[in-house]
């Protein structure tokens, strides 16, 4: 079963990892765009969020993200269903 | 508000010479249709027509519109294998209607006119739109969830535009799945921005979703690997004139287009992108 516990700590390593950002006062009510993630660069993280939890996500449920709050439920949803 | 003149004009005005060397004769830039691994592009088109006009129970007496005609290729065809008694077409591109006038096919009326804006003096009973509904939905519109009810005024407008028991062969080229692979996503914005700017292609869901309530879903096919293959016999070509292209044209514009096509295929072959042919019967009221 994905460990789920901290996606918040999860989600923060891989923008580390994909977008080479440091961000250490992301919360989950902070939005997207303005912690400089563009568009092209939240597919990639969804991507590495996918890979590292061995989930899929379908892109149906990928619209309306703003918030990180927003990407984490989706992500939780579809990892909760897994287990 | 998906592409404007503009944009349309960055995709299509590049020069009618340009396309004729790498699309087929009659110059479809859509999918074909194969029936056999070694049939031609050429004949592919024709067949991809043929079921068009099929779902769109295009026959003599019809009154045949085609939303987004290109160069003329669809209408040309009905022309000449059904001779209906109206067909007309409508494009944003004055280029592609400069050769659509050239080709000066009897019996076929089109004109640059914004589908959304178009006021037909009569309705019509047959309707085709091959890969047009792509450029009325920005990627910012659908990352706002605006993306059904934009396609939804277009199915409204077709409805507006038709006669009761019309027929409506619609193609489309589908967005699957977004890639998650750092090239592949670079690739496909590329060509999101570059080459079609101002549009998107739509999820089959949302197409299913849009239609109600004023056409019914008769039948729907997806021919992904049609499309493979008709880039890749596009990139074949394009290649094969390369030294024309870049002489004519210019080496960006062969460069670019290479890179356009090869994204296609790749993207048709990984599920990225597929395409889709609906059969819709017009739900009078
Ligand atoms: C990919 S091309 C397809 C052309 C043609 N149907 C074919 O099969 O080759 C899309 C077409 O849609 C037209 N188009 C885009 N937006 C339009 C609009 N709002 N009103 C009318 N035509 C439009 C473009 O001018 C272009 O001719």
């Amino acid at each position: 079963m994905a460990d789920t516990s901290n996606l918040l700590a999860l989600f923060r390593e891989v923008v580390e990892e994909v977008d080479k950002k440091k961000l250490p006062d992301v919360t989950e009510k902070s939005v997207i765009a303005d912690l400089g993630i563009d568009s092209l660069s939240t597919m990639q993280i969804i991507g590495e969020l996918e890979n590292r939890l061995d989930i899929m996500i379908p892109d149906d449920q990928l619209v309306k993200l703003e918030t990180v709050g927003d990407l984490l439920a989706v992500v939780e949803r579809c990892a909760a269903k897994k287990g | 508000m998906g592409s404007d003149q503009k944009q349309v004009e960055v995709s299509y005005d590049v020069s009618n010479e340009f396309f004729r060397l790498w699309l087929d004769e009659a110059m479809f830039y859509t999918s074909a249709v194969y029936e056999s691994a070694d049939q031609s592009l050429e004949a592919a088109q024709r067949n991809k027509m043929r079921i068009l006009c099929d779902f769109a129970g295009v026959d003599a007496t019809s009154r045949v519109l085609d939303i987004g005609c290109g160069w003329g290729a669809a209408i040309e065809y009905v022309a000449r294998e059904h001779a209906s008694k109206a067909i007309h077409g409508v494009t944003l591109s004055r280029a592609q209607m400069d050769e659509i006038n050239r080709r000066a096919i009897p019996g076929v009326e089109a004109m640059v006119q914004d589908f959304r804006t178009y006021q037909p003096t009569e309705k019509y009973s047959s309707i085709i739109s091959i890969c047009m509904i792509d450029h009325l939905c920005s990627p910012a519109e659908a990352r706002q969830g605006k993306a059904i009810d934009i396609y939804r005024e277009y199915f409204k407008r077709a409805w507006e535009m038709s006669t009761p028991g019309a027929k409506f062969g619609l193609q489309a080229i589908l967005r699957n799945r977004v890639p998650r692979d750092k090239h592949d996503l670079t690739e496909t914005y590329w060509v999101t921005h570059e080459i079609f700017p101002g549009g998107l292609n739509p999820r089959l869901e949302e197409l299913i979703t849009a239609v109600n309530p004023y056409w019914e879903v008769v039948e729907v096919h997806t021919r992904r690997d049609d499309y493979r293959r008709t880039t890749h016999e596009w990139r074949r070509r394009l290649r094969a004139n390369e030294a024309k292209i870049r002489s004519e044209f210019g080496d960006q514009v062969y460069v670019d287009y290479d890179r356009y096509l090869s994204c296609c295929v790749n993207n048709f072959e990984k599920h990225y992108s597929s395409l889709a042919q609906l059969r819709l019967h017009r739900i009078d009221q």
